[in-house]
């Protein structure tokens, strides 16, 4: 369980980030929603243990973040940036299995490569695959991490119709062992997949549902319309067309 | 699979010392005479190969050695493949340190070094402490320190150039032309023990590259402390260049080359591609210092004049047509 509490960052003058309590379940994926700019990364980046620079508290099954040595943050958080750019053209397995750093040695990644339907391109270059494939080696990358929580930016960025469904489905197989935060931008996916959504504006939580969020919530959160479809909310794209 | 790896790494570190030894031993057979490899630890050839050849052959396998690691170790580090052991400064506040020798006029040869190493090490200290360098990202902000430093050093040279007399010119251009020749026995081994020490260390930290080289985010949430990384690195790869511009001057070329040779032939495993480019970077200095011994005799040739005059049409070469 992930427990936050008074949590204070600024970045400069003009932003901040300020969450007062924000209580977070063993498992499941817990989806942050709001705005660009709102400072979604940012919390997530607090979450991984990769921004330090916050006042207040935040526990991990009762630990202070704080407290955390660098190895001790890696066997419990894994971090998905929403794109990697190696220095060098490495492979997709050497970049897979540089999740087996804190624990050492050549872990055996063919299951979790398989699972991620990676297998047949874990000898290629990481300069040849294309960005759907990129997230599932991210992915990949971090399950071999083994972690009880994953932080996700952007899982769903840049993705055609069809690697959306599979990461969505991927996702979702994951968030029944382990916990998943994920900052996303499509509402409909991320009300469709969650198990629990929390909308931010302007660096301070505005809600946090377990069930569907309205029209209106929403509506509140980015100042847009939106419509049901098929019981989840997407924005009004209709509208544009009268 | 962990054992078959372990006895291939013993395999690839033996096959590269004994071609190091076999090279470094031929270095010894060439020079203004030949001595047989047979004959070289003959008495009569003691003066010549042991006391004259053995210190310029085993500190030229460090210079290539040693500076191609930290090449390695720094390009990796700042993410720029233009970095070279020198880029920060080291070589500028050394030559400074050999100028205030020869204006203060001492003689003594370990005083002189001294200064040299002292002038090094304040400017290490100096970037160390203005840099920040256990922030993130200080990269681009560490290199243009660096290119600042070695400007402002050129510069007090430069104009000391112009007050003092011609003998000091020529002795500063030919101090950053890098010179081994007047190495002696003793100090030689001391260097080797040194440079070997660090360069080890710098060798071990392999899979903490191939880690940091995939970002600073990746590397920090799987577990790399990026901070002792940078320190690690800065400080080993500082003291390293230190001690070898103390000792043989300033020799470029090979510490930005080599590394990228070494790539070529190992590819991007840090843990192999680091070993690769010390017994390469030393084996490339030994042959070339020994072609040019054995070429130009009686004439001494700097080191620090042939290596890129050697090596600068093989390495464009193998960038274009590969090994």
């Amino acid at each position: 369980m992930i427990e936050i509490k008074n949590l204070y960052f600024s970045y400069g003058a003009d932003f901040s980030l300020n969450i007062e309590k924000l209580v977070i379940p063993d498992k499941g994926l817990v989806s942050i929603i709001g705005p660009n700019g709102s400072g979604k990364s940012t919390l997530l980046r607090i979450l991984a243990g990769l921004n330090k620079k916050y006042s207040g508290s935040v526990t991990l099954d009762d630990e202070e973040y704080e407290l955390f040595r660098h190895e001790d943050m890696a066997s419990r958080v894994a971090y998905i940036p929403v794109y990697a750019w190696p220095d060098n053209p490495v492979t997709v397995r050497q970049l897979i299995l540089s999740g087996a750093y804190r624990y050492g040695g050549e872990a055996d990644i063919s299951e979790i490569a398989d699972r991620c339907g990676l297998s047949e391109m874990t000898e290629k270059s990481i300069y040849e695959i294309s960005s759907g494939e990129m997230k599932r080696v991210l992915i990949a990358r971090a399950l071999v991490q083994k972690t009880p929580v994953i932080v996700m930016d952007e899982p769903f960025a840049n993705l055609d119709p069809y690697y959306e469904v599979k990461i969505m489905e991927l996702i979702r197989e994951i968030a029944r062992e382990k916990l998943i935060i994920a900052a996303v931008h499509n509402v409909t996916i991320a009300s469709i997949i969650s198990n629990c959504m929390a909308g931010i504006k302007n660096g301070k939580l505005e809600f946090i549902l377990s069930e569907t969020p309205s029209e209106e919530i929403l509506k509140a959160l980015y100042g847009t319309d939106f419509i049901l479809v098929n019981g989840h909310p997407s924005p009004d794209y209709f509208s544009t067309t009268s | 699979m962990q054992k078959s790896s372990t006895t291939s790494q013993i395999t690839f570190y033996l096959i590269n010392i004994a071609i190091s030894v076999v090279i470094i031993y031929a270095g010894l057979s060439f020079g203004g005479s030949f001595i047989s490899p047979f004959e070289i630890f003959n008495p009569d050839n003691n003066v010549v190969a042991l006391q004259i050849r053995l210190p310029r052959v085993l500190a030229g396998f460090m210079i290539g050695g040693g500076l191609s690691v930290v090449g390695m170790s720094f390009q990796t580090w700042f993410r720029n493949p233009l970095a070279d052991p020198f880029i920060l400064g080291v070589a500028g506040a050394a030559a400074v340190g050999v100028v205030v020798g020869m204006i203060f006029q001492i003689d003594s040869y370990y005083l002189s070094r001294m200064i040299v190493f002292t002038f090094s090490m304040i400017s290490i200290a100096l970037i160390f402490y203005i840099s920040g360098i256990h922030k993130r990202g200080q990269g681009i902000k560490l290199i243009l320190i660096g290119v600042g430093l070695n400007f402002f050093f050129t510069s007090v040279i430069t104009v000391l150039h112009i007050v003092m007399s011609d003998r000091f010119s020529k002795n500063i251009i030919l101090w950053y032309m890098g010179d081994t020749s007047s190495l002696q026995l003793r100090d030689s081994l001391v260097l080797s023990v040194f440079v070997m020490i660090c360069s080890i260390m710098l060798i071990r930290m392999g899979k903490q590259m191939n880690l940091y080289m995939l970002g600073d985010d990746i590397a920090e949430s799987s577990g790399l402390d990026l901070s002792r990384f940078s320190m690690k690195v800065f400080l080993l790869g500082s003291v390293i260049t230190a001690i070898l511009v103390t000792f043989c001057c300033s020799i470029g070329f090979i510490g930005i080359v080599v590394p990228h040779i070494a790539k070529i032939i190992t590819g991007y495993d840090f843990r192999r591609n680091m070993p690769v480019s010390f017994f390469a970077g030393g084996i490339a200095v030994v042959l070339i210092d020994t072609f040019c011994r054995t070429a130009f005799f009686p004439r001494e040739i700097p080191l620090g004049a042939v290596t890129a005059l050697v090596g600068a049409p093989f390495f464009i070469h193998i960038l274009r047509k590969g090994l």
